[in-house]
């Protein structure tokens, strides 16, 4: 995760050294591809990014930090060539970026904005990653059962749930998990990433090795811990998941109702395939490509952080801090954020197009 | 060997028909004070009730009275306990409540050098946990006994207390077991490990450990310090259904933004720093003007440590007192501390507030011109080896032990920050903003930002250590949360909204209430007396010096609705000021009159102010009308329902007044306020350090904050108030307050609209907890649970 480029030079190596075969080959070559593609999309980006930094204000504050002196401030105006053209502007802050030194966060006790990220970021995907687990395989499930049994009861039903959870905003839903599952029953925590007084007694000789709770609790053998950090994971993820299952149910169902009135799915059934391989062989599995593409987005947007969600359970995500940086006009983090989103995304998007070659084989891989 | 003294208590089944409540009317006494112990408010069938006392130190008593008296010999920590019995033998006993006593011995002076060796030596003990059910292990710690001597020590015969010149330590535990005799362990010349550990078990007893210390110079000079330990009946556990007994959780909003006292200057970062470091003085319990000493060992007065023209404070400071890192506070760390903070004199800090009483012109030194080092050097000096700091005041300054209560002037150790510096200079620095190396009774343990911040008590602070183990505090930002988090029992305290307190009412059950204490924020409106009319404002049809005249600024005074402000739009949680100082400070007097709501007084006062716009020398505002503009900050809706009250008031004294009431961006009106543009000045204030002075010269001073602004001046006033700012005579000074707050109060300078009062809840499993204005939220060295 360090450095993209180390791993794709590794991987090219790879390639050669093994002579990979046909169809894996055609499939490297076209994630190479794509991955080549994200370079102008990439420098796209960091355009709007640039041109963000030099809306208002001095351009070099976001890299200095209240602490500097003012000869480390001299030098870091100097390595921005701030008094040059605005090419060569954009040429140094580029190689800035690319260094890693992305400013200081006025929002987060002025950290270099790469740590807050480091800092933030796992809980965010930690969250969506969970958020993603119990959305799609549901959604999915719930959407083929709508289509093949429409208007039965749980087409009915999810329709239902869909058009609630949908209409209820998600701060609701948020208050309303924690007063049931918290107040009323006593089951979940409320808020955070862990028991903080349980984690007093247990975090003795604890090691942070990559930021993600779940991980790291696993990694230092720390079952306790680990229970206790899922356990704090449900209702967050629940209140992510529940407007999100509805969304991706209801979009299951019309593909695949499309895709149940295709010639091919007549053909099947009218051969005297048996139901369950006309529905799951022919029909799911064409069903999946828009899925894939939504399922995409959405993880991208997810691993954004949700803002509301993160608050209400005091989720130390990337959201709060986003909302946070956006509210004291704190552009090194605002450009930061913009841009980690950006990356996201993008890479999100070549999973998706990955998935597409992997589902559709008339995705041409040469 | 002193006596083994044990109170057996039978505890049984208690009945629940009766109900026994005990309490004292003192928790904090010295040896051979009487205290009056009461069982009243105890329910009981009956005439005949026995009330049995068990006070802690081995004595008890039985009797038919409600009330009685008890005198402790030795000083300690006592728990007393009554049990009751009544007509129908229906017993309980307080295990739910065991009173706290704190015994001390009277103040002694330090001895001098014939008295020396004959004066008594010095007992105290730490123990880790006084109540608890049976078979718990309690450890004690004596490092703190020593004794006196007169000693060669640095070149000259000193007065010296030390443990060295302890002979041996008599541990008694009270239980029936031997004593334990200990001779001192010294390293390195400091009391370290001086420590027993011993196990109680029992059903319902008391016990009272005692320590016994005997000088080397003679077996008969000896101290006692005792301890009341409870061990609490089999059946009763005090803790049952308690959330995490040895935490505190605080679930609040807003994150410090550093904890760095020379340089954080807000409420978040304060709750911190005055549980980790700790001030010369500090506010003695829920007094804002008296001081009682902390890290120095007796508080100066004129004569004893302050010279006699008021502008040298020496202080003792106090031996034996150890940084969290184990190392032992000198005085060289104290001047260092003060010093750090002018050498940093950071423009958005708290440097100021020592920065004007010691450093000449001081005002015209900032970011770019340091202050000069010598000046500094000059400013706070210290001898180490006679263990006093001196601070050297350009004037006369009686606020000054207040100002050194304030965070700023807390004590961080020399050589941590300098090992931790950048630079020589003590510039600010993140790692000073996110650790920290200070002898208060906690220590920082981690600060995760936006997520909480865990404390730790600290084991060898130089009092008994915390009882609360571990202070946790949250941020949780959204209001309902914190409420589920508080009534659940996640959390002890929660910050409440003040408008939304409704909402944890009705829960008297788990849930405590402290609200309606005066607050030291004031809310006031004062009247631009010559406004420069800037021609993008408004102002309306008045002429710039309308304020000017006396009569129109006491129609706007009795204009202002101040019951209906404060019960509708401050829903009562406000009380109406006096004057400048607020209700709960030294210097408030309930005697100064003020203004209240009367249309027939707007009336008569607008009839008896001249018009200046017109030729004809007897028309007055109420017969030709004006018209006004008033201004409010957009969103601040208290502030513009108080106008619109004021509006109706002003229209009803005369069809031809109309006043209009508008609207203005934060930045655009505090802008607009700074530059005398607006006919009124609608705003609040709030202390640093809480002395009147702190008000009386930004507001009323000709040349102060507001004074300037608004273009007041009145030359007994300005004297008055300079001459109050250095007189050392408290009852003196409070008569110049008083005459001050009267001539405003006769002059109508200003409308002091509302004093917000507190709001705080907790659960009731905490106690100790007690209100002071000038804290920044706990300080949880005073609190336990359950």
């Amino acid at each position: 995760m360090n450095n993209p480029y180390v791993f794709i030079t590794k991987f090219f190596i790879a390639l050669i050294r093994f002579e990979i075969s046909g169809t894996v080959m055609r499939m490297a070559i076209y994630i190479a591809r794509r991955l080549l593609l994200l370079i102008p999309v990439l420098l796209g980006v960091s355009l709007i990014v640039f041109t963000l930094t030099r809306v208002g204000g001095d351009p070099a504050a976001i890299y200095i930090n209240p602490h500097m002196d003012q000869e480390t401030r001299d030098a870091v105006r100097e390595s921005l060539h701030l008094n040059d053209d605005i090419l060569t502007q954009y040429f140094y802050w580029l190689l800035e970026t690319l260094k890693g030194n992305w400013g200081y966060a006025a929002s987060n006790a002025d950290l270099p904005v790469t740590d807050t990220i480091a800092q933030f970021w796992p809980a965010t995907f930690e969250l969506a990653f969970i958020s993603f687990l119990f959305i799609m395989p549901i959604g999915m499930y719930l959407g083929v059962h709508s289509a093949v049994k429409r208007d039965h009861l749980v087409d009915h039903s999810t329709r239902v749930m869909a058009l609630t959870f949908v209409s209820i905003p998600i701060f609701v839903i948020a208050l309303l998990l924690q007063y049931v599952f918290f107040y009323l029953l006593g089951w979940l925590p409320a808020t955070g990433r862990y028991d903080e007084v349980l984690f007093f007694q247990y975090s003795d000789g604890f090691v942070n090795y990559t930021g993600f709770f779940l991980i790291d609790t696993l990694l230092n053998g720390n079952l306790t811990m680990f229970y206790d950090g899922l356990q704090h994971l449900i209702l967050p993820a629940l209140a992510l998941s529940l407007t999100t299952v509805a969304l991706v149910a209801r979009l299951m169902r019309s593909v695949m109702l499309d895709v149940l009135n295709q010639d091919y799915v007549k053909t099947a059934r009218a051969k005297g395939a048996p139901e369950k391989t006309v529905i799951k062989k022919h029909a799911r599995r064409n069903a999946l490509i828009p899925i894939a593409t939504v399922g995409g987005l959405l993880f991208g947007g997810l691993l954004g952080g949700a803002v509301i969600t993160e608050t209400i359970f005091a989720w130390p995500g990337l959201g709060s801090w986003s909302a946070r940086a956006m509210i004291m006009l704190d552009t090194a983090s605002i450009m930061g954020f913009v841009l980690i989103t950006a990356i996201v995304f993008v890479l999100s998007n070549l999973i998706v197009d990955i998935l597409y070659a992997y589902l559709d084989p008339r995705v041409k891989l040469g | 060997v002193a006596a083994v003294s044990v109170a057996f208590l039978y505890m049984g089944n208690d009945d629940s028909s009766a109900t026994a409540k005990a309490s004292v009317d003192k928790t904090i006494a010295k040896t051979g004070e009487t205290i009056l112990f009461t069982g009243a408010g105890s329910e009981a069938t009956g005439t005949n009730i026995e009330y049995q006392w068990f006070f802690g130190d081995g004595s008890n008593l039985t009797t038919n009275q409600v009330s009685v008296s008890h005198v402790y010999t030795i000083p300690g920590k006592y728990v007393a306990i009554l049990k009751i019995t009544d007509s129908d033998d229906n017993t309980d006993t307080t295990w739910e409540e065991p009173l706290a006593i704190e015994v001390t011995k009277p103040t002694e002076g330090v001895p001098t050098a014939s008295t020396c060796n004959g004066t008594l030596p010095y007992a105290i003990v730490a123990a880790n946990e006084t109540t608890m059910v049976s078979s718990t292990s309690v450890s004690f710690n004596g490092d703190g006994c020593a004794a006196w001597s007169w000693e060669l020590s640095g070149g000259r015969y000193r007065e010296l207390l030390n443990m060295k010149y302890v002979n041996n330590l008599t541990w008694d535990f009270g239980d029936g077991s031997a004593a334990v005799v200990t001779t001192p362990i010294l390293v390195d010349g400091l009391a370290t490990g001086n420590v027993q550990n011993h196990t109680y078990t029992g059903d319902g007893v008391l016990y009272t450990m005692k320590i016994a210390v005997r000088s080397t110079h003679s077996e008969a000079s000896v101290a006692y310090f005792a301890w009341t330990i409870v061990v609490f009946p089999k059946d009763f556990n005090p803790k049952a259904g308690i959330t995490n007994p040895d935490t505190i959780t605080s679930v609040t909003i807003g994150d410090p933004r550093s904890i760095d006292p020379a340089f954080d200057y807000e409420n978040a970062g304060g709750e911190i720093l005055q549980n980790v470091y700790e001030t010369l003085v500090f506010y003695d319990g829920n007094s804002t003007d008296k001081f009682v000493p902390q890290l120095c060992t007796e508080i100066p007065t004129v004569g004893n440590g302050i010279s006699d023209d008021g502008k040298n404070y020496t202080f003792k400071i106090r031996q034996n007192v150890k940084f969290h890192d184990g190392n032992i506070m000198t005085p060289e760390d104290v001047a260092f501390s003060m010093q750090r903070v002018l050498v940093m004199n950071h423009y958005a800090g708290p440097a100021w507030i020592i920065g004007q009483v010691l450093i000449a012109d001081y005002w015209s030194y900032d970011g770019d011109t340091p202050i000069p080092m010598d000046m500094i050097n000059n400013s706070v000096t210290y001898n180490n080896t006679a263990w006093t700091v001196t601070f050297h005041l350009i004037q006369p300054y009686p606020a000054f032990i207040a100002c050194l209560a304030y965070t700023v002037a807390s004590v961080v150790e020399k050589s941590f920050v300098q090992a931790n510096s950048v630079d020589a200079n003590w510039q600010r620095n993140t790692f000073m903003d996110r650790n920290e190396m200070g002898t208060g009774p906690y220590t920082l343990i981690d600060w995760v930002p936006k997520q909480y911040i865990r404390m730790d008590a600290f084991s060898q602070y130089w009092k008994t250590p915390a009882s609360i183990k571990h202070v946790l505090i949250k941020q949780i930002p959204t209001l309902a949360t914190r409420e589920m988090l508080l009534l659940k029992g996640q959390a002890d305290f929660a910050y409440i909204d003040p408008q939304y307190r409704t909402d944890v009412r009705g829960y008297d059950d788990i849930l405590d209430i402290v609200e309606g204490k005066p607050s030291f924020t004031i809310e006031f409106i004062g009247f631009t007396q010559a406004i420069s009319v800037n021609p993008d404002i408004d102002i309306g049809d008045i002429p710039d010096d309308f304020f000017a005249d006396p009569h129109v600024r006491m129609a706007f005074c009795y204009a202002f609705n101040y019951e209906k402000n404060i019960n509708d739009i401050w829903q009562g949680t406000a009380i109406q000021p006096n004057s400048v100082i607020p209700k709960g400070m030294f210097g408030y007097n309930a005697t100064v009159p003020m203004y209240d709501y009367n249309e027939t007084a707007v009336k008569e006062q607008l009839g008896l102010a001249l018009d200046t716009r017109t030729a004809d020398p007897t028309d007055t505002y109420l017969d030709n009308g004006f018209e006004i503009f008033l201004y409010y900050n957009s969103g601040n809706i208290a502030r513009r329902d108080a106008c619109l009250m004021m509006k109706g008031a002003l229209q009803n004294a005369s069809s031809a007044i109309k006043v209009n009431v508008v609207e203005m961006e934060w930045t655009a009106f505090l802008d607009a306020n700074d530059a005398g543009e607006l006919p009124m000045m609608y705003l609040g204030w709030a202390p640093d350090y809480a002395d009147p002075d702190d008000y009386a010269q930004p507001f009323l001073l000709s040349t102060g904050l507001y004074g300037r602004s608004l273009g007041l001046y009145n030359a007994t006033i300005d004297e008055l108030i300079m001459e109050a700012s250095m007189e050392l005579n408290t009852t003196l000074r409070a008569e110049l307050y008083y005459q001050i707050n009267v001539l405003t109060y006769e002059n109508a300078w200003f409308i002091w609209t509302n004093q917000a009062t507190n709001f705080h809840v907790e659960r009731n499993w905490i106690n100790g907890w007690f209100y002071n204005p000038m804290f920044s939220g706990g300080m949880y060295y005073n609190y336990q649970k359950g």
